[in-house]
């Protein structure tokens, strides 16, 4: 049999088991038909193990399969900050969840921009968080969509043109999304977590065995002899000022994701969210086996471009064809673990903060309005991958930097009581003025340290400052956030 | 229930000294010792085992305060 024939039914067994599995969730459930909690929250009763690959998986993009892979082949080390960012970005996350999960509890939030409108006592606050978060999501739901085309391309050999492998797999996430909403979510990333962190280190061990005849200790002996700058920050051209300040600003950056708030709403009980998220960053171990094959590459075949496809490329030169395709699904599962969620959070959002708010609806109404609007967030994310308009999808590239602008509210809003709305809206929008500024409009990462850095800065005085200036919020409402 | 308060408040200011302790351990100075290609440690670079090693080490942390909360401190589940 020929081999895009083989790798192709491999992927299209994974997509099928995927698909049954996430429609099977839905089975005896009432409450993802009636309510729109029981769509997008489960109800609040997921348990610890759906919870840890809920949010587990949903981190791992195809990103780490062949964007860290890329990197560690052509920079070298400066990857490793991806590791350590998302190591402390779930401690932080972890510190914050108890405030969190309960304010959603008692006040049977589904959104985070529905915790920033009662906080704030303002509707405009609430929708400018639905805002940002939407947008976000369908920027950072684009970046993926391409991923899919390029890879649905890669993985039939050519067969299956771009616009058609981004309408399939979005469409096949879609249709369980639908019908079991985060319950489906939790248990295909439950299957394709284990999928991927299994295949991660079987391909990466027996790739590296075969192409360089070792282990991972001859990879970076070799490494070491004869390229050793890539081992070390300057031989990727990073400072330490750049690293120090980029691991802080993607770290806190997590905890600002809509996406992940919705996740965290979802758990049966603190107690259980805590218990999955002190262990989740054990599941981070994921990267490692994939930038070590693309520091292998550097030894074995150099020269490939894009840098991106160097983990496809190492294991088709060595695997064979049934075990290249059930990589490849690994890869796929990646990409959709993390970008299922997109247009559903979208939807939840433009539901919950942007039409709720101004329209009285009935509970069925809600969940049906946040359905459609899922619909369409994904069409509008399909449409703009395959026509990838320039100017669209660099603000749209931009925009999902953005949502660590909104750290200095979340933290003022549960620990600072003299945060007011209009401290938290100048502090915001000062935050992504100085941040596009840094971001090559037009300077670029100013004296070493990261744009982001800079436009935190910029919002933390801002919120200060007018929140000073500005009358006090109602206190029944502060000490609420404050005793939570 | 203001003991249970108290109780939080002690161990959340653990929990924020832990982390900047964790967020030390990532970032400059601690890493400029890191950043060399030699010694393989266990098979990884300098760079790459202690950003493995922090994984480990955060994980530690993040259950002293799972264990002090709930299993010392028998918080019960709260629904």
């Amino acid at each position: 049999m020929e081999y895009w024939v083989i790798t192709t039914i491999m992927t299209a067994v994974y997509l099928i088991i995927n698909l049954f599995i996430g429609i099977m969730a839905a089975k005896g459930q009432v409450d993802i038909r009636e309510k729109l909690v029981g769509w997008a929250l489960a109800s609040r009763r997921l348990g610890p193990v759906v919870m840890f690959f809920l949010i587990g998986a949903g981190a791992i993009s195809a990103y780490t399969f062949l964007g860290a892979p890329g990197w560690a082949y052509s920079l070298g080390a400066p990857i490793a900050y991806v590791i350590a960012y998302l190591t402390l970005g779930y401690f932080v996350v972890y510190l914050m969840a108890d405030k969190i999960w309960r304010i959603g509890k008692i006040r049977e939030f589904i959104s985070q921009a529905q915790v920033f409108a009662y906080r704030f006592e303002s509707d405009l606050v609430g929708l400018l968080a639905a805002l940002t978060g939407t947008i976000g999501m369908i920027g950072y739901g684009v970046v993926q969509g391409m991923g899919f085309g390029y890879l649905m391309n890669f993985c039939t050999g050519g067969r299956v043109p771009f616009w058609a492998g981004t309408i399939l797999i979005y469409g096949v996430m879609l249709i369980y999304v639908l019908i079991a909403g985060i319950r489906g979510m939790g248990w295909t990333n439950v299957y394709q977590g284990i999928m991927m962190y299994v295949m991660a280190w079987l391909v990466s061990l027996l790739t590296i065995k075969i192409l360089v005849g070792g282990g991972y200790h001859e990879v970076f002996t070799k490494l070491a002899e004869e390229v050793p700058e890539s081992l070390t920050l300057a031989g990727g051209g990073w400072s330490y000022a750049f690293w120090t300040t980029a691991v802080i600003v993607c770290a806190i950056g997590i905890v600002c994701w809509p996406s992940l708030w919705i996740m965290l709403f979802s758990a049966k009980s603190i107690r259980v969210l805590k218990r999955s998220i002190s262990l989740i960053p054990l599941y981070w171990t994921i990267i490692i086996p994939m930038i070590v094959v693309g520091w292998a590459g550097r030894l074995v075949m150099p020269g490939v471009t894009p840098a991106d496809t160097i983990s496809m490329e190492m294991a088709k030169a060595s695997l064979p064809a049934w075990l290249t395709g059930i990589f490849f699904a690994a890869v796929l599962a990646a990409a959709m673990s993390s970008s299922e969620g997109l247009p559903f959070t979208a939807g939840v959002l433009i539901t919950t903060n942007m039409i709720m708010p101004y329209v009285k609806l009935s509970e069925k109404r809600r969940l049906q309005i946040a359905k459609l609007m899922t619909v369409v967030c994904t069409v509008i994310i399909i449409t703009i991958s395959i026509l990838r308009p320039a100017t669209i999808v660099g603000v749209l590239l931009l925009s999902y930097g953005y949502f660590v602008q909104l750290f200095p509210s979340i933290i003022a809003m549960f620990y600072w009581p003299r945060a007011t709305k209009y401290g938290v809206i100048s502090g915001f929008i000062a935050g992504l003025i100085v941040t596009t500024l840094c971001s090559g409009y037009p300077y670029t990462h100013p004296y070493g340290i990261h744009a982001g850095m800079w436009g935190f800065i910029a919002n933390t005085l801002a919120l200060i400052i007018v929140s000073y200036l500005t009358k006090p919020p109602r206190q029944e409402i502060i000490q609420e956030f404050i005793q939570l | 229930m203001v003991e249970r308060y108290e109780r939080k408040r002690k161990i959340m200011k653990l929990g924020l000294a832990l982390l900047i302790f964790c967020f030390i351990l990532h970032c400059w100075p601690v890493i400029e010792l890191f950043d060399r290609p030699t010694p393989i440690i266990l098979g990884l670079p300098p760079i790459l085992f202690w950003t493995v090693l922090g994984i480990i080490i955060t994980v530690i942390c993040m259950n002293i305060l799972y264990f002090l909360e709930y299993v010392r401190g028998g918080v019960k589940e709260e629904r």
